[in-house]
């Protein structure tokens, strides 16, 4: 065999197995969805305590874009509420404060608050800490939060130092300590006691025929690994 | 980047240190020389041991290996090697608390391996013939092992480390020139403060030609 052959077998024959190397398989947008939950340790979920969800869901945009994923929140929002009356506590939903009392419940009882929000910019990093502003009844009218300093909301509350970054389309569900909110000059309430997350990383980003599954199937996911809340 | 791996051929009398140094640098050094040489391409499937199973507990079957040698004499050889050994592997709906933080989704684990190897081999059997042979090579691990929870990269941990890997084979000769070539290789990278050790074994299979 002369040296043209032989170099162009050795090159065909490693070019052919190098390029096997890649791992490749076929991933369904399902097989790449996290739940996160995280809880403080330190507080008690008492069976019946009176928790509040608030019936829209927040939309975390950038300054210059509009809402894109709002698409399931109706369906996000009864997936959540269903989860919720099967926990431990007494469920109600509602619109804003006005409602609230319509249905017969005094604020100062409410001792949960439960809010949902989707982040709609690029990345998201998460520095867990027991901070967190909490924008009282009927800031979200409009369904979305500017973001016009993205620096002011790059840390996203919980605990532990955990840190992680999350995808566009992550749904992010809170539950506050009611007793812990207070007023703060902005007509906003700054809640300095967030008790449990349950974070849903990228479900909407892509836009699948089974993402209302997918919801179904993360949203009790979160519920099931934080037995606590059961 | 694969650099040529050179080949020469020394005097059998060339038995000074500084002559085998010299070896070992111009292997690595980019330059061909045509000499008493054998090149093989060989496809590696390969079986995580130790740490390494611990982070990919499954068989690979995506690997290459290519390497050169030159005889200094009838029975002995000095070269270069370059492998690429790419682990993964997948679990489902594994649920992971640490502390008050759940996670919850599918792992997928990823591993490469590089190892670039300065070689020399022993020779069984003749010239022309069927030769089997043991060796080692000695010198760097390309390592970079990276976990996904879901569509989050977990960890990623990459670098250089220092590593060693004794085989044994053999050459069939199946026409001119040219030679069927099976090895079992075992490959170590040894840990350092922030690394694991490297341990895997691959079987490679692939063909060889004498004299480029």
């Amino acid at each position: 065999m002369n040296s043209k052959i032989k170099l162009f077998a050795f090159v065909a024959l490693a070019t052919v197995l190098l390029s096997s190397c890649y791992p490749n398989e076929d991933i369904y947008y399902s097989d790449t969805d996290v739940a996160i939950t995280a809880h403080d340790q330190d507080f008690t979920f008492e069976d019946n305590m009176i928790c509040v969800l608030y019936d829209s869901v927040i939309h975390i945009v950038d300054e210059d874009e509009e809402v894109k994923h709002g698409t399931h929140d109706d369906y996000l929002i009864s997936e959540l509420t269903k989860n919720l009356k099967e926990s431990k506590f007494t469920v109600y939903v509602a619109e804003d404060t006005t409602d609230l009392k319509n249905q017969g419940v005094a604020l100062d009882d409410v001792d949960l608050v439960v809010h949902v929000s989707i982040m709609e910019t690029d990345i998201y990093y998460a520095y867990y800490y027991n901070y967190w502003y909490w924008y009282g009844w009927g800031w979200y009218k409009s369904g979305s939060l500017k973001l016009t300093n993205k620096s002011d909301y790059y840390y996203y509350p919980g605990y532990g130092g955990t840190y992680y970054a999350y995808s566009k389309g992550t749904i992010f569900m809170d539950m506050i300590d009611a007793k812990s909110a207070v007023e703060s000059g902005d007509d906003a309430v700054i809640a300095e006691h967030v008790v449990w997350n349950g974070i849903i990383n990228g479900i909407l980003s892509g836009n699948t025929t089974d993402t209302r599954k997918r919801i179904t199937t993360q949203v009790t996911q979160c519920f099931t690994q934080s037995p606590y809340l059961n | 980047m694969f650099y040529t791996i050179t080949i020469l051929k020394l005097n059998r009398e060339d038995t000074k240190m500084k002559k085998y140094i010299a070896i070992i640098l111009f292997s690595i050094s980019g330059l061909t020389l045509s000499a008493q040489s054998l090149w093989n391409v060989t496809y590696d499937m390969s079986v995580s041991l130790g740490e390494t199973k611990d982070f990919v507990d499954k068989t690979s079957f995506r690997g290459i290996g290519i390497d050169g040698r030159g005889f200094i004499n009838q029975n002995v050889t000095f070269g270069g090697s370059w492998n690429w050994n790419v682990f993964y592997s997948k679990e489902k709906n594994v649920t992971l608390t640490e502390d008050n933080i759940t996670v919850h989704g599918n792992h997928y684990n990823y591993g490469n391996y590089m190892p670039i190897m300065v070689t020399s081999h022993y020779y069984f059997g003749e010239d022309g013939g069927v030769r089997p042979y043991v060796g080692t090579g000695v010198g760097t691990i390309w390592k970079e092992e990276s976990k996904y929870v879901g569509s989050i990269n977990a960890l990623l941990d990459n670098n250089w480390q220092f590593g060693f890997t004794p085989e044994v084979g053999i050459f069939i000769p199946v026409a001119t020139s040219s030679l069927l070539f099976v090895r079992a290789k075992y490959t170590y990278g040894v840990s350092t403060k922030n690394l694991n050790a490297t341990s895997y074994i691959n079987f490679g299979v692939g063909i060889a030609w004498e004299n480029f």
